[in-house]
């Protein structure tokens, strides 16, 4: 494959899988209908009064304050985590940064159901446990308000923050700390004033990445904001396509307007992570890791990890089981155990099917996505082919849209086609969704080796084709497989688009719990939800033991 | 309109069925519209594509027991009702023909699909046993009926207070006491409560209106996108009680130990799940065959063996009903007296604008999918 040829590649197949459908997206914003209603036509009125009127602007506004300050928690949480088992003597460091990456294998909807067992105002189990036990009497904890959304969204988005700081940290050379501590500064002086900016650049890198998945998330606010007190967008997205009348032109508005807070934020992390790539090219370099003493901090820090590790993995996972294994009608106090709700979804043909189905799309997905991003970041990292700034935006595009509205897009670019209501939709719409991600940690790896080997690789009379196999993927595998698990971990959990582009033919667990618990049918949703995690846990476990990859590493 | 016209007895409904046997083994009287002919025509259709919005285990089960019966392989679909027949629409009219039978609880947008084209004119032979008010002949005929009431956490309540959801009437809904204690769902949310709110916005307006919902509206509710998950925080305890109680779920809960009761105002909407093949149907023979199986007695009472919605042939009778079991012999536990299905027949609501959500969204300052 020459350099000339590979944008004749790329961009079409680009077009295809991302820009179409944005495209749709977009037209659908500017019809009175649906596409393919006859009597829709072109009209501005439903751009207007989404940009326009009042209980949208509100709406923006609340998504923007929510979004923000999750950014924040996630951020903070996540640098504090990352430091405490980078550059710190904490104990169990390894088991922690296990446990602090964890939550990336419950499917925040799944999560979001069990936070709603926990933590709803009256019959919340820790509301329930604590009248109990303390006589309260008002709400100790209360998810369906926005600071409880707020908490449960920073809980699930603290790992990506986590994982691009702590590699930051990884590659940083610790002289800088050391010198800071010779010269007398104090463990928190020293992180303040070292530590923190020289990792300043991964810092803004994450909070704008989770400042646009939070915008865009629909599964968490959706599902703990069952009686809508909070405003969110991508809500109102899904309940302008859900209920009646059903208004595809309101939620693809809503949609452009994601579209384009998603485009500000990304242009900020892109310059962010750029900056980030930077320092760590120029500084990495063989040094030894000295790792700070946190003396008598040592245990309340652990215990800082804990309570994190707590609520966001022990508490859930409590109360999945409990959902799962109680009878109705028993108390936390004097529960009643069945195996009847396991029994009946764990036998059904449904979920044995989507068993498969999921299995499919996660095998699938993953391994389309890394060679894409591989051959996408080797043709602009590496070979520099025409028209490459074109390819990286077009690539990045589809982290701006969110789930629910590209869903929508990707109905009308394939409803046509033999794909649509195969599993071959959903892997075209996973692979879309998360190329951005395979390409990012793609080009990192490539940042990371030394172009001299391709080179010589070059000289000694092998194509670029064939440099790319023999060289430059050998030396990538770890990189690449880290990142074939992390879309595999985000392929299993996908549900936005999934929901919309479900057929008889193509239900995955995701889709099947949003169906149980569409019914109400909470014990079954968290036999789905855990199976969901059995599944997730054996990936990452198969690929941490089988593959030796750490996920924490390449990110 | 008249309050008179749009109310049906239950004598109408139940009567027939109380007399008729306790399930009435149903071949002999389904075979009239399942000739060999059409078996061995769905056969060699081989699959039947169901687009559906019941809960999938008792579907799933239900369509299992046809496949089985015909040797057919099912290939079931299910969305919430409005999103479903959206899906389905935007397929027929691009071409796109994947569902052989849709089945909603919201039939007037089945009439609607019709007056589209895209359902197909078929009667079933067991579609002269629905009652006339359940179906419109050769285009939708319901299958199962879900009366609603209200619904009511027994543990949340005092004596007191259950004795004035029992015996209070509708208006017991809007007592100022159960501020804060009450949760809802948006008319917009399904065919169910959309039908629960139009009896009060437009067919009993004089007596209900705007007034009562106000009142319903003053006592702040949790207002839900959709019906199904509030059953379910009603069984936590989150909520003391919740109007448009649909009994199939309720009972489905109370069977489950959770402290769950309702009662059953007069008059008590029925929401009606129902069945039409379509137009453009991949596998019609199937298709066909399906709904002759459904709208038998033998298809309806196999329904009752997983779920609990009633039947809409009067001669098939729970079982339960009749051998007084279950919530059937609760000392709570009250019939509905009358029943209310008349807006089936009614243009105004079949109108595709569903004019009165923007109503209901004003009484309750519900805007843009949000509480304003």
């Amino acid at each position: 494959m020459t350099r000339a040829l590979l944008p004749w590649l790329l961009i079409p197949l680009l077009t295809v899988l991302i820009l179409v459908p944005v495209g749709f997206m977009f037209l659908g914003a500017f019809m009175s209908g649906a596409l393919a209603d006859p009597e829709a036509h072109l009209t501005l009125s439903k751009v207007a009064a989404v940009y326009t009127t009042l209980p949208f602007l509100r709406t923006l506004g609340s998504t923007l304050v929510i979004a923000f300050l999750v950014a924040i928690a996630a951020t903070l949480g996540g640098v504090t985590m990352a430091w405490l088992t980078s550059r710190t003597d904490l104990p169990a460091r390894p088991i922690m940064e296990t446990c602090i990456i964890a939550p990336l294998f419950l499917s925040p909807f799944v999560g979001a159901i069990a936070w709603l067992v926990l933590g709803s105002p009256r019959a919340g189990l820790l509301n329930v446990i604590a009248r109990a036990w303390f006589g309260t009497t008002g709400a100790v904890v209360n998810v369906a308000t926005p600071s409880g959304i707020v908490l449960i969204m920073a809980l699930y988005y603290l790992p990506y923050a986590y994982l691009t700081v702590a590699a930051a940290l990884r590659n940083m050379d610790p002289s800088m700390e050391e010198a800071a501590c010779v010269n007398g500064s104090g463990i928190l002086g020293t992180a303040l004033k070292v530590t923190l900016p020289v990792v300043r650049p991964a810092l803004i890198s994450a909070f704008f990445f989770i400042f646009v998945l939070a915008c865009g998330t629909f599964a968490i606010p959706a599902v703990l904001d069952r009686a809508s007190q909070v405003r969110f967008l991508a809500v109102d997205v899904f309940q302008a396509s859900a209920t009646y009348p059903i208004d595809y032109g309101t939620a693809a508005a809503i949609g452009t307007l994601l579209f384009w807070i998603s485009v500000m934020g990304i242009a900020a992390y892109r310059f962010a992570s750029r900056a980030a790539r930077r320092f760590v090219t120029v500084t990495a370099r063989g040094y030894r890791i000295r790792l700070v003493r946190l003396r008598w901090l040592r245990w309340p820090m652990a215990g800082l990890v804990g309570v994190y590790v707590v609520l966001s993995i022990v508490l859930p996972y409590l109360a999945l089981v409990w959902s799962a294994f109680a009878r109705a009608g028993g108390t936390i106090f004097a529960p009643v155990w069945t195996l009847a709700n396991a029994r009946g979804v764990l036998t059904s043909a449904e979920v044995a099917g989507a068993t498969v189905n999921t299995l499919e799309v996660g095998l699938i997905t993953p391994t389309l996505c890394v060679g894409l991003g591989l051959l996408i970041a080797y043709a602009v990292r590496r070979l520099r082919v025409p028209a490459s700034n074109a390819i990286d935006y077009i690539t990045m595009f589809s982290i701006a849209v969110p789930g629910i509205v590209f869903g929508t897009g990707v109905f009308w670019t394939y409803v046509l086609t033999p794909a649509y209501g195969t599993i071959a939709v959903l892997v075209l719409a996973f692979v879309a969704a998360y190329v951005p991600f395979a390409y990012r940690i793609s080009d990192t790896a490539l940042l990371q080796i030394d172009r001299a080997l391709e080179e010589a690789s070059l000289l000694c009379g092998a194509g670029n084709g064939r440099t790319l196999l023999r060289i430059t993927l050998p030396l990538a595998r770890p990189a690449l497989l880290s990142a074939w698990i992390m879309v595999f971990i985000f392929a299993v959990r996908e549900i936005s688009a999934a929901v919309l582009l479900t057929s008889s033919d193509n239900v995955v667990l995701s889709v099947l719990s949003f169906n149980y618990l569409d019914f109400g049918d909470v014990p079954k949703a968290a036999v789905v939800g855990l199976l969901q995690t059995a599944l997730l846990a054996a990936g990452v476990i198969a690929g941490r033991y089988v593959f030796r990859v750490k996920l924490s590493s390449q990110v | 309109m008249t309050h008179s016209g749009n109310i049906v007895s239950r004598r109408l409904l139940l009567g027939a069925a109380l007399a008729a046997p306790a399930i009435i083994a149903a071949r002999a009287q389904s075979k009239p519209g399942i000739t060999d002919d059409l078996v061995k025509a769905a056969q060699k259709d081989g699959t039947l594509s169901y687009y559906h919005n019941s809960d999938i285990g008792p579907t799933g089960l239900w369509t299992d027991a046809f496949a089985k019966r015909f040797g057919l392989q099912m290939k079931n679909m299910r969305l919430p009702s409005y999103p479903l027949f959206d899906r389905f629409l935007n397929e027929s009219r691009v071409g796109r023909h994947l569902a052989d039978l849709v089945q909603i609880t919201d039939p007037t947008l089945l009439a609607y699909a019709n007056r589209l084209g895209f359902i197909a004119d078929y009667t079933p032979a067991g579609g002269a046993m629905i009652p006339g008010d359940l179906k419109q002949e050769g285009i939708w005929y319901g299958l199962f009926t879900d009366p609603m009431g209200i619904g009511y956490n027994s543990k949340t309540v005092t004596p007191e207070e259950e004795k004035l959801i029992q015996t209070g009437g509708w208006n017991a809904l809007a007592d100022p006491r159960w501020k804060g204690r009450f949760g809802t769902a948006t008319p917009a949310s399904g065919g169910s409560s959309y039908a629960f709110c139009y009896m009060f916005l437009v067919t009993l307006r004089a007596q209900y209106g705007k007034p009562w919902f106000s009142k319903l509206a003053a006592n702040a509710p949790d207002i839900y996108a959709s019906k199904a998950p509030l059953f379910e925080r009603l069984a936590a305890g989150e909520y003391t009680l919740m109007d448009q109680g649909s009994a199939g779920t309720l009972s489905d809960y109370y069977l489950k130990g959770a402290p769950i009761r309702w009662s059953f105002p007069a008059p008590t909407p029925i929401a009606l799940t129902s069945q039409s093949i379509t137009k453009n149907a991949p596998h019609p023979a199937a298709a066909r065959l399906f709904q002759e199986w459904s709208t038998t007695a033998e298809g309806q009472a196999e329904w009752l063996k997983y779920s609990i919605a009633g039947a809409t042939r009067p001669d098939v009778v729970d079982p339960r009903h009749a051998g007084k079991l279950d919530w059937f012999k609760e000392p709570w536990f009250h019939e509905p007296t009358e029943f209310y299905t008349a807006y089936l027949k009614d243009e105004a609501f079949a109108d595709p604008k569903k004019p009165i959500i923007a109503e209901w969204n004003e009484i309750f300052n519900y805007q843009s999918g949000k509480k304003g």
